[in-house]
């Protein structure tokens, strides 16, 4: 014992001690880069989003899979209602993941209603093994985690799931810019994807279908929402966001409305709210599965309205904590924005539409012979304060709150300008002659006008990003 | 328990510090336990085997001891045990291993003569590793008979010798001499010591990266050319070739220097199995740097025993043409096999054949043999020579290796190596540039661990502490990034595991 406790073996434990230490930290640093981080596409990932919003402000929780994320916009209910909720769902969320999240969720939260889309119960199993992993790694490593692996994951596979490492290390082929740098939207979105997309539906495959017998995965489902609500005190409100269903996929659903209503349990369902919302199958669906963002718009409503009148939830609006809810709105406008930049071709439109946008900073350069094209870009560019003499002249400008300031003239003699723009970016402009490269740098990346007279780049302060960039 | 598996990832750490913990008397049986779990984990009916195995050498050399004598009769009765033991012991690896492509060759010899088949074939699974611990117990008789070593009468320090879980299923095939004299010792020294430790780990990394990175990244280039071959050209048929000559390398001496490693932190010495043997410089050269633990056991158990090259020229080409068809057969039970055993006995023939017309044509020409030039060009030569003999080894079928052969000589196709084509065969460029750089990383400590006549782990160990922490974290994390493994990846068995 007294050998055991020698001079020498100490500085070996120390030894021991630092190496283990420090590969652990080189190896947690890696794990942060190579991990999942995308549950919704482009990075935005649902509980990176969970995790940035401030504890015990959450009153709604929209949980289920894709449908609610494409369907429900939280942004829409707070701008309206005041509601503080969120979009707690992933592609392809099985009813397992459902109630992991949502306990997991409570734990930082105290929400009155959690509404639950139950397309979950016509399936068992994710319908890809990457939506499995990608799934797991929404829920951070504790009790819940062991158990949801449990309840998921083979015997075989277990232990890579437990550790993690084998899931995620084949990302290394993958990685982008925002696995070794937090992506800004996280910081403060509430769980839902703007898509603009839109396919139209066959009306007849949205159409209720008779009840058949609830499965007994559907019926544990049930019981275990029931019993969370009962412990965590909130109110369990099912539906089903419209989406086109198989026969088998409408008999659980209908057999679960049969179940709520048996079991005291509000339901709004998929044809009250085609009804209610006046939903058109041809332009409100983003695919079979999917609300587009006019359907979203108009179910959040709905979802606003019943939610407003039905449940005694306080209008947070103007309150400080809620602050991350009108980002949230802002991010939401912005996207449809870009939807309509990304469709306009119409350098009038396009600036006309910008001047209603303030709180984006436009960076716009005019070079070559653009005063042959009639000052087209003239009466649009002077909603910024632009002068017709500074427009005569050429240059590039930002704005701010909406005027245009000027960054650099189309001088060749005239000294290169640095601008640090809100969010971090590096602007850098110079003039090395018309249509060159190297005339208008944003952190490192040429977006000079090259091969058009105008160029336009919208730059979003709030998520510190390139909203579009477009010549004309 | 595969060593790249989660699980023993779980389990190594478990038992070594149940190891350190325990008092010295208990460690041999703690190691037992841990040994028989580890071998169950697979298949845990074999365990039987591996227990009748233990049982019958065990009670073999105990039956050696009693006599002892050096008269005719009790050198005779000697004879009958060790042949009695080593017939029961072959019987096993023949029932499991041999017995089915037995019953196929007398079928296809009975068919030739317009007879019927006998009967069916057992299709009995492989117990894995069970080639390695056959032929280190039959050692251990041999040994006993030859009163090298005393017989052991403590049947759990013997047991744990003929198991002991880190080279159970893929060797070093041990000597009684050295490893069981060590497990015997655990009673009274503890062994654990830092620079085993830190050297044992190192290699154990170094291991997994020949292992995880290479290795298996290199089967999925060589399995995608092998499934496509009868499309293939000259240099995919080469790239599949040379391939597989790294990959079983990188696969059995990364395997070899995980289980050294492992027992190395457990203060046991293992037999070095590899010594950068496609540095050889003659197929010779060849079978002195690999599997060195099979060669020696060859050598000493049955190529000396056959008379060795004690009686004549012919002799001698006779007993290494059996002693590298029966290494051949080891392997694996198909002519093809056989044939690539055969072959190495065959360029060890024509090599020693030459030998003096090539020393006059060297002298006549005034080459030297120790030029740097003239080394690289026979180390080439036996590489490809080496590489031509895998062909056989890894081929299905002794028809697709003349596939293969003829692929290769038909399919004139040179500019597939530009044109990105063997991006096709599920290594992208990402990929490709992986296991370059890896191989760029492997050759370059190979050159520095021949040149200093040592292994990774001791190498790295006569760094300072900031050098060895950096190369350990700096292999650890390139293990867990790029190596294969995981849910996406059928992780490729240790080739070795199958023989």
């Amino acid at each position: 014992m007294k050998a055991l406790f020698s001079k020498e073996n100490g500085i070996n434990a120390i030894r021991i001690g630092a190496f283990l230490l420090l590969l652990l930290l080189v190896l947690s640093c890696t794990y942060r880069v190579l991990s999942w981080k995308d549950t919704a596409g482009d990075y935005l990932s649902c509980r990176e989003m969970l995790d940035a919003t401030p504890g015990d402000t959450v009153d709604v929780f929209f949980a289920g899979t894709s449908h609610v994320y494409c369907g429900i916009y939280p942004g829409v209910l707070w701008s309206e209602y005041g509601i503080a909720s969120f979009d707690l769902a992933v592609s392809d969320q099985t009813k397992e993941e459902t109630l992991a999240y949502l306990k997991n969720a409570c734990k930082k939260q105290s929400p009155k209603v959690v509404v639950v889309d139950l397309f979950a119960l016509t399936y068992d199993t994710h319908s890809e093994p990457g939506n499995l992993y990608r799934n797991l790694a929404n829920l951070p490593f504790g009790p819940e985690y062991v158990k949801l692996l449990g309840q998921e994951v083979s015997k075989e596979a277990f232990p890579e799931y437990l550790l993690k490492w084998p899931i995620v290390h084949e990302r290394y082929a993958e990685l982008g810019k925002y696995d070794f740098v937090s992506y800004p939207p996280s910081r403060f979105v509430k769980g839902e994807l703007y898509s603009d997309l839109t396919e139209s539906l066959d009306p007849a495959s949205l159409q209720s279908i008779p009840a058949g017998e609830l499965s007994d995965t559907n019926v544990a489902f049930l019981e275990g929402l029931l019993e969370l609500s009962r412990e965590e005190g909130f109110i369990p409100v099912l539906t089903v966001l419209p989406f086109s269903q198989t026969t088998e996929a409408g008999e659980q659903i209908s057999a679960a409305y049969s179940y709520a209503e048996n079991a005291g349990i509000n339901v709004i369902s998929a044809e009250d709210i085609m009804r209610l919302c006046a939903l058109d199958p041809a332009a409100d669906f983003r695919d079979g599965s999917h609300l587009n963002a006019s359907g979203a718009e108009k179910v959040s409503h709905l979802f606003g309205e019943i939610l407003a009148t039905s449940f005694a939830l306080t209008d947070h609006r103007g309150d400080l904590r809620y602050a991350s809810w009108d980002r949230d709105l802002i991010y939401l406008e912005h996207q449809k924005l870009l939807s309509y930049l990304r469709q306009t071709e119409d350098a009038a439109q396009y600036l006309r539409c910008l001047s209603s946008h303030p709180d984006l900073q436009v960076i716009f350069s005019l070079e070559a012979d653009y005063m042959e094209r009639n000052n087209i870009y003239y009466e649009p560019l002077s909603a910024f304060g632009l002068t017709y003499e500074e427009y005569a002249a050429g240059g590039k400008w930002i704005t701010q709150q909406g005027k245009a300031q000027l960054l650099h003239p189309n001088d060749p003699s005239a000294k290169p300008v640095t601008k640090k723009l809100e969010g971090g970016k590096l602007l850098q402009t110079a003039f090395h002659g018309d249509l060159s490269e190297q005339n208008l740098l944003l952190d490192g990346e040429d977006l000079s006008n090259q091969f058009y007279f105008l160029k336009v780049i919208v730059y979003d302060p709030l998520t510190g990003e390139i909203l579009d960039s477009k010549g004309f | 328990m595969l060593f790249n598996s989660a699980a023993f990832v779980l389990f190594f750490p478990v038992v070594f510090l149940g190891y350190l913990v325990l008092p010295k008397r208990l460690r041999p049986l703690f190691l037992l336990l841990a040994s028989y779990f580890f071998y169950m984990s697979w298949q845990p009916k074999y365990a039987l085997l591996i227990a009748g195995n233990t049982l019958v050498s065990y009670c073999g050399a105990l039956l050696l001891e009693r006599f002892a004598g050096e008269d005719r009769r009790q050198q005779n009765i000697r004879k009958r045990i060790v042949t009695g033991c080593t017939c029961l012991s072959f019987a096993a690896l023949f029932c499991f291993k041999y017995f089915d492509f037995f019953l196929e060759n007398v079928n296809a010899v009975l068919r030739a003569f317009g007879g019927g088949g006998m009967t069916n074939p057992l299709n009995l699974l492989l117990p894995v590793g069970i080639s390695f611990y056959t032929f280190q117990s039959i050692g251990y008789l041999i040994d006993v008979s030859r009163r090298k070593i005393a017989a052991e009468h403590n049947l759990i320090d013997y047991a744990l010798f003929v198991s002991f879980f880190p080279q159970l299923v893929a060797g070093p095939i041990e000597r009684s001499s050295s490893l069981l004299k060590q497990l015997k010792s655990l009673k009274e020294k503890t062994p654990v010591t830092m620079e085993g430790l830190s050297s044992g780990f190192a290699l154990m990394l170094w291991g997994y990266f020949q292992k995880m990175i290479l290795a298996d990244r290199l089967s999925i280039l060589v399995d995608g050319i092998y499934d496509a071959l009868p499309f293939a050209g000259t240099i995919e048929t080469l790239a599949a070739m040379f391939g597989f000559s790294l990959q079983i390398y990188f696969d059995f001496a990364g395997y070899s220097a995980i289980a050294i490693g492992c027992a190395r932190m457990m203060g046991i010495h293992l037999m070095q199995n590899f010594r950068t043997p496609y540095f050889a410089t003659s197929i010779s050269d060849f079978w002195h740097r690999w599997h060195i633990s099979l060669s020696t056991w060859f050598r000493d158990y049955l190529y000396i025993p056959l008379g060795g090259n004690r009686k004549g020229r012919v002799r001698k080409y006779v007993n290494l043409m059996i002693t590298f068809l029966l290494s051949g057969l080891w392997h694996g039970a198909d002519w093809t096999f056989v044939f690539w055993g055969g072959l190495h006995g065959f360029f060890q023939i024509i090599g020693d054949l030459k030998k003096p017309a090539e020393e006059r044509l060297m002298r006549s020409l005034g080459l030297k043999e120790d030029a740097g030039s003239f080394r690289f060009f026979r180390i080439l030569g036996t590489f490809l020579l080496t590489s031509f003999a895998w062909i056989f080894f890894r081929a299905e079928s002794m028809k697709q290796a003349f596939l293969l052969i003829r692929r290769m000589v038909s399919g004139f196709d040179p500019w597939n190596l530009m044109n990105g084509n063997l991006y096709t065969y599920g290594l992208d460029r990402l990929e490709m540039g992986v296991l370059l750089a890896g191989l760029l990383i492997v050759f370059a400590v190979s050159c520095l661990c021949k040149r200093r006549e040592e292994d990774f782990g001791s190498l790295l160990y006569r760094q300072n502490l900031p050098a060895r922490f950096v190369c350990m974290i700096l292999l650890a994390t390139l293990v867990l990034v790029f190596g294969k493994y995981g849910v996406h990846f059928d992780s490729q068995q240790f080739i070795y595991f199958a023989f």
